[in-house]
């Protein structure tokens, strides 16, 4: 177990001291990050070594890691030593607050009891059972028992869902690699491994924008939603793509902040490495470049070497997807088949029913609890702080971008009816779930509590 | 008469109530009726809507932490098999006794009654494919010639099995696998 995850997160950890020089790489914080930079790291080596036909086994990955972990390293070097020293960013600035009053702790404490017994649960429940997920066994599960089995991905076009990114099969076929022999129960450890890495950074990232107060009802907030803890403990692709795409969003929100360009450059890699997750991914990416412009258009500051940032914010990311994209034109693989343009239907006579299935699927049912509605009522309540904080203006922006790609592709695509499933909208809702608690958090914070 | 409500529209119900009761109140108390109804208004939802989540948290949690000490923890010591028994049921029995007649990787057709594209039909195949694999009736049958016949829910399986082939495994009359006469399996 410390080889199949001590090596991706090693590598996460040399990449983001690579990134951030001055942080300490071993922090929780820099390690849930690193805990995501390195299974895309390992997704991504993978990825290239079966494209590359070279066999996907444990001393070729680790080698190329290793490879990947050098250049990274000398990257590093070449900021801290060759060079002056990095100015250490301001990332760990944190807001006091006021002298906190009796009742003020008994919550916190109540929040952190709440918040240790859910954490406590995901990871034995999902230790507990084996494998079971429908997705998992007839498609992300299989896959990674293929490229197990045959150390390659020569065989891609045939692969159930075909067009599907690569990035959970990889790692459970790493797992499995490692331990040399399949393993149905254990390989579910990355799972509650990335839900705790995506509290710990959300957590963080309410921490720099709130007190230590607002950020625990953040989460213990976030853990009132039941879909989100069960993704914690089933082996379905949505709690990774959750974890890469709500990041993108925090990293670009800590950009704007810090205008420190590692955050734009960690945004295009968490982009890219959400990608090579979900086709979702690719999609996703429109909302990345409105908050990137959006940024730009609205502070002066954040336009200085412009063309070097849009670098910095584009290459990474097309170079994570872009590869695995042309593998699969250049295989005969459709290269996105849920985004399928459908032009046999009326799409007006559409637009009512999605949204109806919307409202149903965000109001009435116990996946979110009665987070959304508590969000707009925030919203109503604090319309003024739209106006006032572009952070918040930026999450309500992205909130409603993400909700127009997906009504988008319910209304325009032949995925209309699969989307709209019972059991599919709540996990593409689940994509961007916890920005809707971010914004009751800041548009609710106030200082003196 | 509330038995069949949605219980997420009784809890919005009620939070419009605690509101109406909330507005009542301030129109009461206040002279000046207009400066600060909305926010008053506003405020006050949030706090009833996060009363009522906290409530509703209390119930979830309560219902979890009795369904772990209840299912979870009897669980850790039953085997993985035993687990993986109770879940995917014959599927996952018949896998893996045909694993254990006929080894190594192998093309397979599967023939079957069910419907594989839908329902039940369509879990049963998968669970089928993915415990069965190295046998692999998804991927390599698309490739490589058929080696192997899976005959899965298959009535009266035996009459089925294709010229060529022989059975090696035979589950009730419903399930048979057989090989090609040609390429001995080590069993």
């Amino acid at each position: 177990m410390v080889f199949i995850l001590g090596v991706p997160v090693l590598a996460g950890a040399i990449f983001y001291k690579c990134l951030f020089p001055g942080e300490n790489p071993f922090s929780p914080g820099s390690l849930s990050v690193s805990f995501g930079a390195g299974m895309g790291i390992l997704g991504q080596v993978m990825l290239y070594t079966g494209m590359f036909h070279r066999g996907i086994n444990i001393l070729n990955v680790t080698f190329w890691m290793g490879t990947a972990a050098a250049v990274c390293l000398l990257v590093y070097l070449r900021k801290c030593v060759l060079k002056k020293p990095a100015a250490v960013p301001d990332t760990g600035r944190t807001l006091p607050g006021a002298r906190a009053s009796l009742a003020v702790k008994v919550l916190a404490a109540c929040a952190t009891v709440y918040i240790a017994t859910y954490v406590f649960y995901v990871f034995m429940h999902a230790l507990t059972l084996p494998v079971f997920g429908w997705d998992t066994i007839a498609s992300a599960g299989f896959k990674a028992k293929v490229i197990f089995n045959e150390r390659s991905i020569r065989h891609l076009k045939y692969f159930p869902n075909a067009s599907f990114p690569l990035q959970l099969p990889f790692m459970m076929a790493w797992f499995n690699i490692v331990l040399g022999k399949w393993n149905d129960q254990y390989v579910k450890i990355f799972f509650p491994l990335v839900f705790m890495s995506f509290v710990i950074v959300f957590y963080g990232f309410l921490r720099k924008c709130t007190t230590r107060m607002w950020a625990l009802l953040g989460v213990a907030l976030l853990f009132s939603s039941n879909l989100f803890i069960a993704h914690g403990t089933i082996s379905y692709r949505d709690l990774l793509m959750l974890y890469y795409n709500v990041c993108c969003i925090m990293f670009l929100l800590e950009w704007s902040r810090t205008k420190d360009d590692s955050y734009l450059v960690l945004t295009s890699f968490f982009a890219g490495f959400g990608a090579s997750t979900k086709l979702e991914g690719y999609v996703y990416v429109l909302v990345y470049i409105l908050l990137f412009t959006m940024f730009l258009a609205m502070k002066n500051e954040l336009r200085k070497g412009l063309a070097a940032k849009c670098v910095k914010f584009s290459v990474p990311a097309l170079s994570m997807s872009l590869p695995f994209v042309l593998y699969k034109a250049f295989n005969g693989v459709m290269v996105n088949q849920k985004f399928v343009i459908d032009t046999s239907i009326d799409y007006l006579s559409r637009i009512i029913s999605t949204l109806l299935r919307f409202n149903e699927s965000l109001f009435l049912t116990a996946n979110w609890n009665i987070l959304w509605f508590i969000m707009i009522v925030s919203s109503l309540a604090n319309y003024k702080k739209f106006r006032a904080d572009l952070k918040i203006t930026a999450l309500a922006v992205s909130v409603l971008a993400f909700f127009a790609i997906h009504i988008c592709v319910a209304v325009f695509t032949v995925n209309y009816e699969q989307l709209l499933a019972t059991v599919t909208l709540p996990r593409v809702i689940l994509h961007f779930f916890p920005l809707s608690v971010l914004l009751i958090v800041l548009l609710n914070y106030r200082a003196e509590v | 008469m509330l038995g069949n409500t949605h219980p997420y529209i009784l809890l919005y119900a009620s939070i419009a109530v605690s509101a109406v009761i909330l507005v009542c109140v301030y129109l009461l108390s206040k002279n000046n009726v207009k400066a600060g109804l909305y926010s008053f208004f506003a405020r006050n939802i949030f706090t009833v809507g996060l009363i009522m989540l906290v409530l509703s948290v209390l119930f979830q949690t309560v219902y979890q932490i009795n369904h772990y000490f209840k299912d979870d923890l009897k669980l850790l010591r039953v085997p993985l098999t035993t687990k993986k028994t109770g879940i995917f049921k014959t599927p996952y029995e018949f896998a893996v006794n045909a694993k254990k007649t006929v080894t190594g990787s192998r093309s397979a057709e599967l023939i079957t009654d069910m419907n594989i594209n839908r329902g039940g039909g369509a879990t049963a195949y998968h669970s089928l494919a993915y415990f069965l694999y190295p046998i692999d009736i998804k991927v390599r049958p698309a490739y490589e010639p058929v080696d192997t016949c899976i005959m899965f829910y298959k009535k009266n399986a035996v009459k089925y099995v294709p010229e060529g082939f022989y059975p090696v495994y035979r589950s009730g009359d419903m399930g048979v696998v057989a090989i090609r006469k040609e390429k001995p399996c080590r069993f």
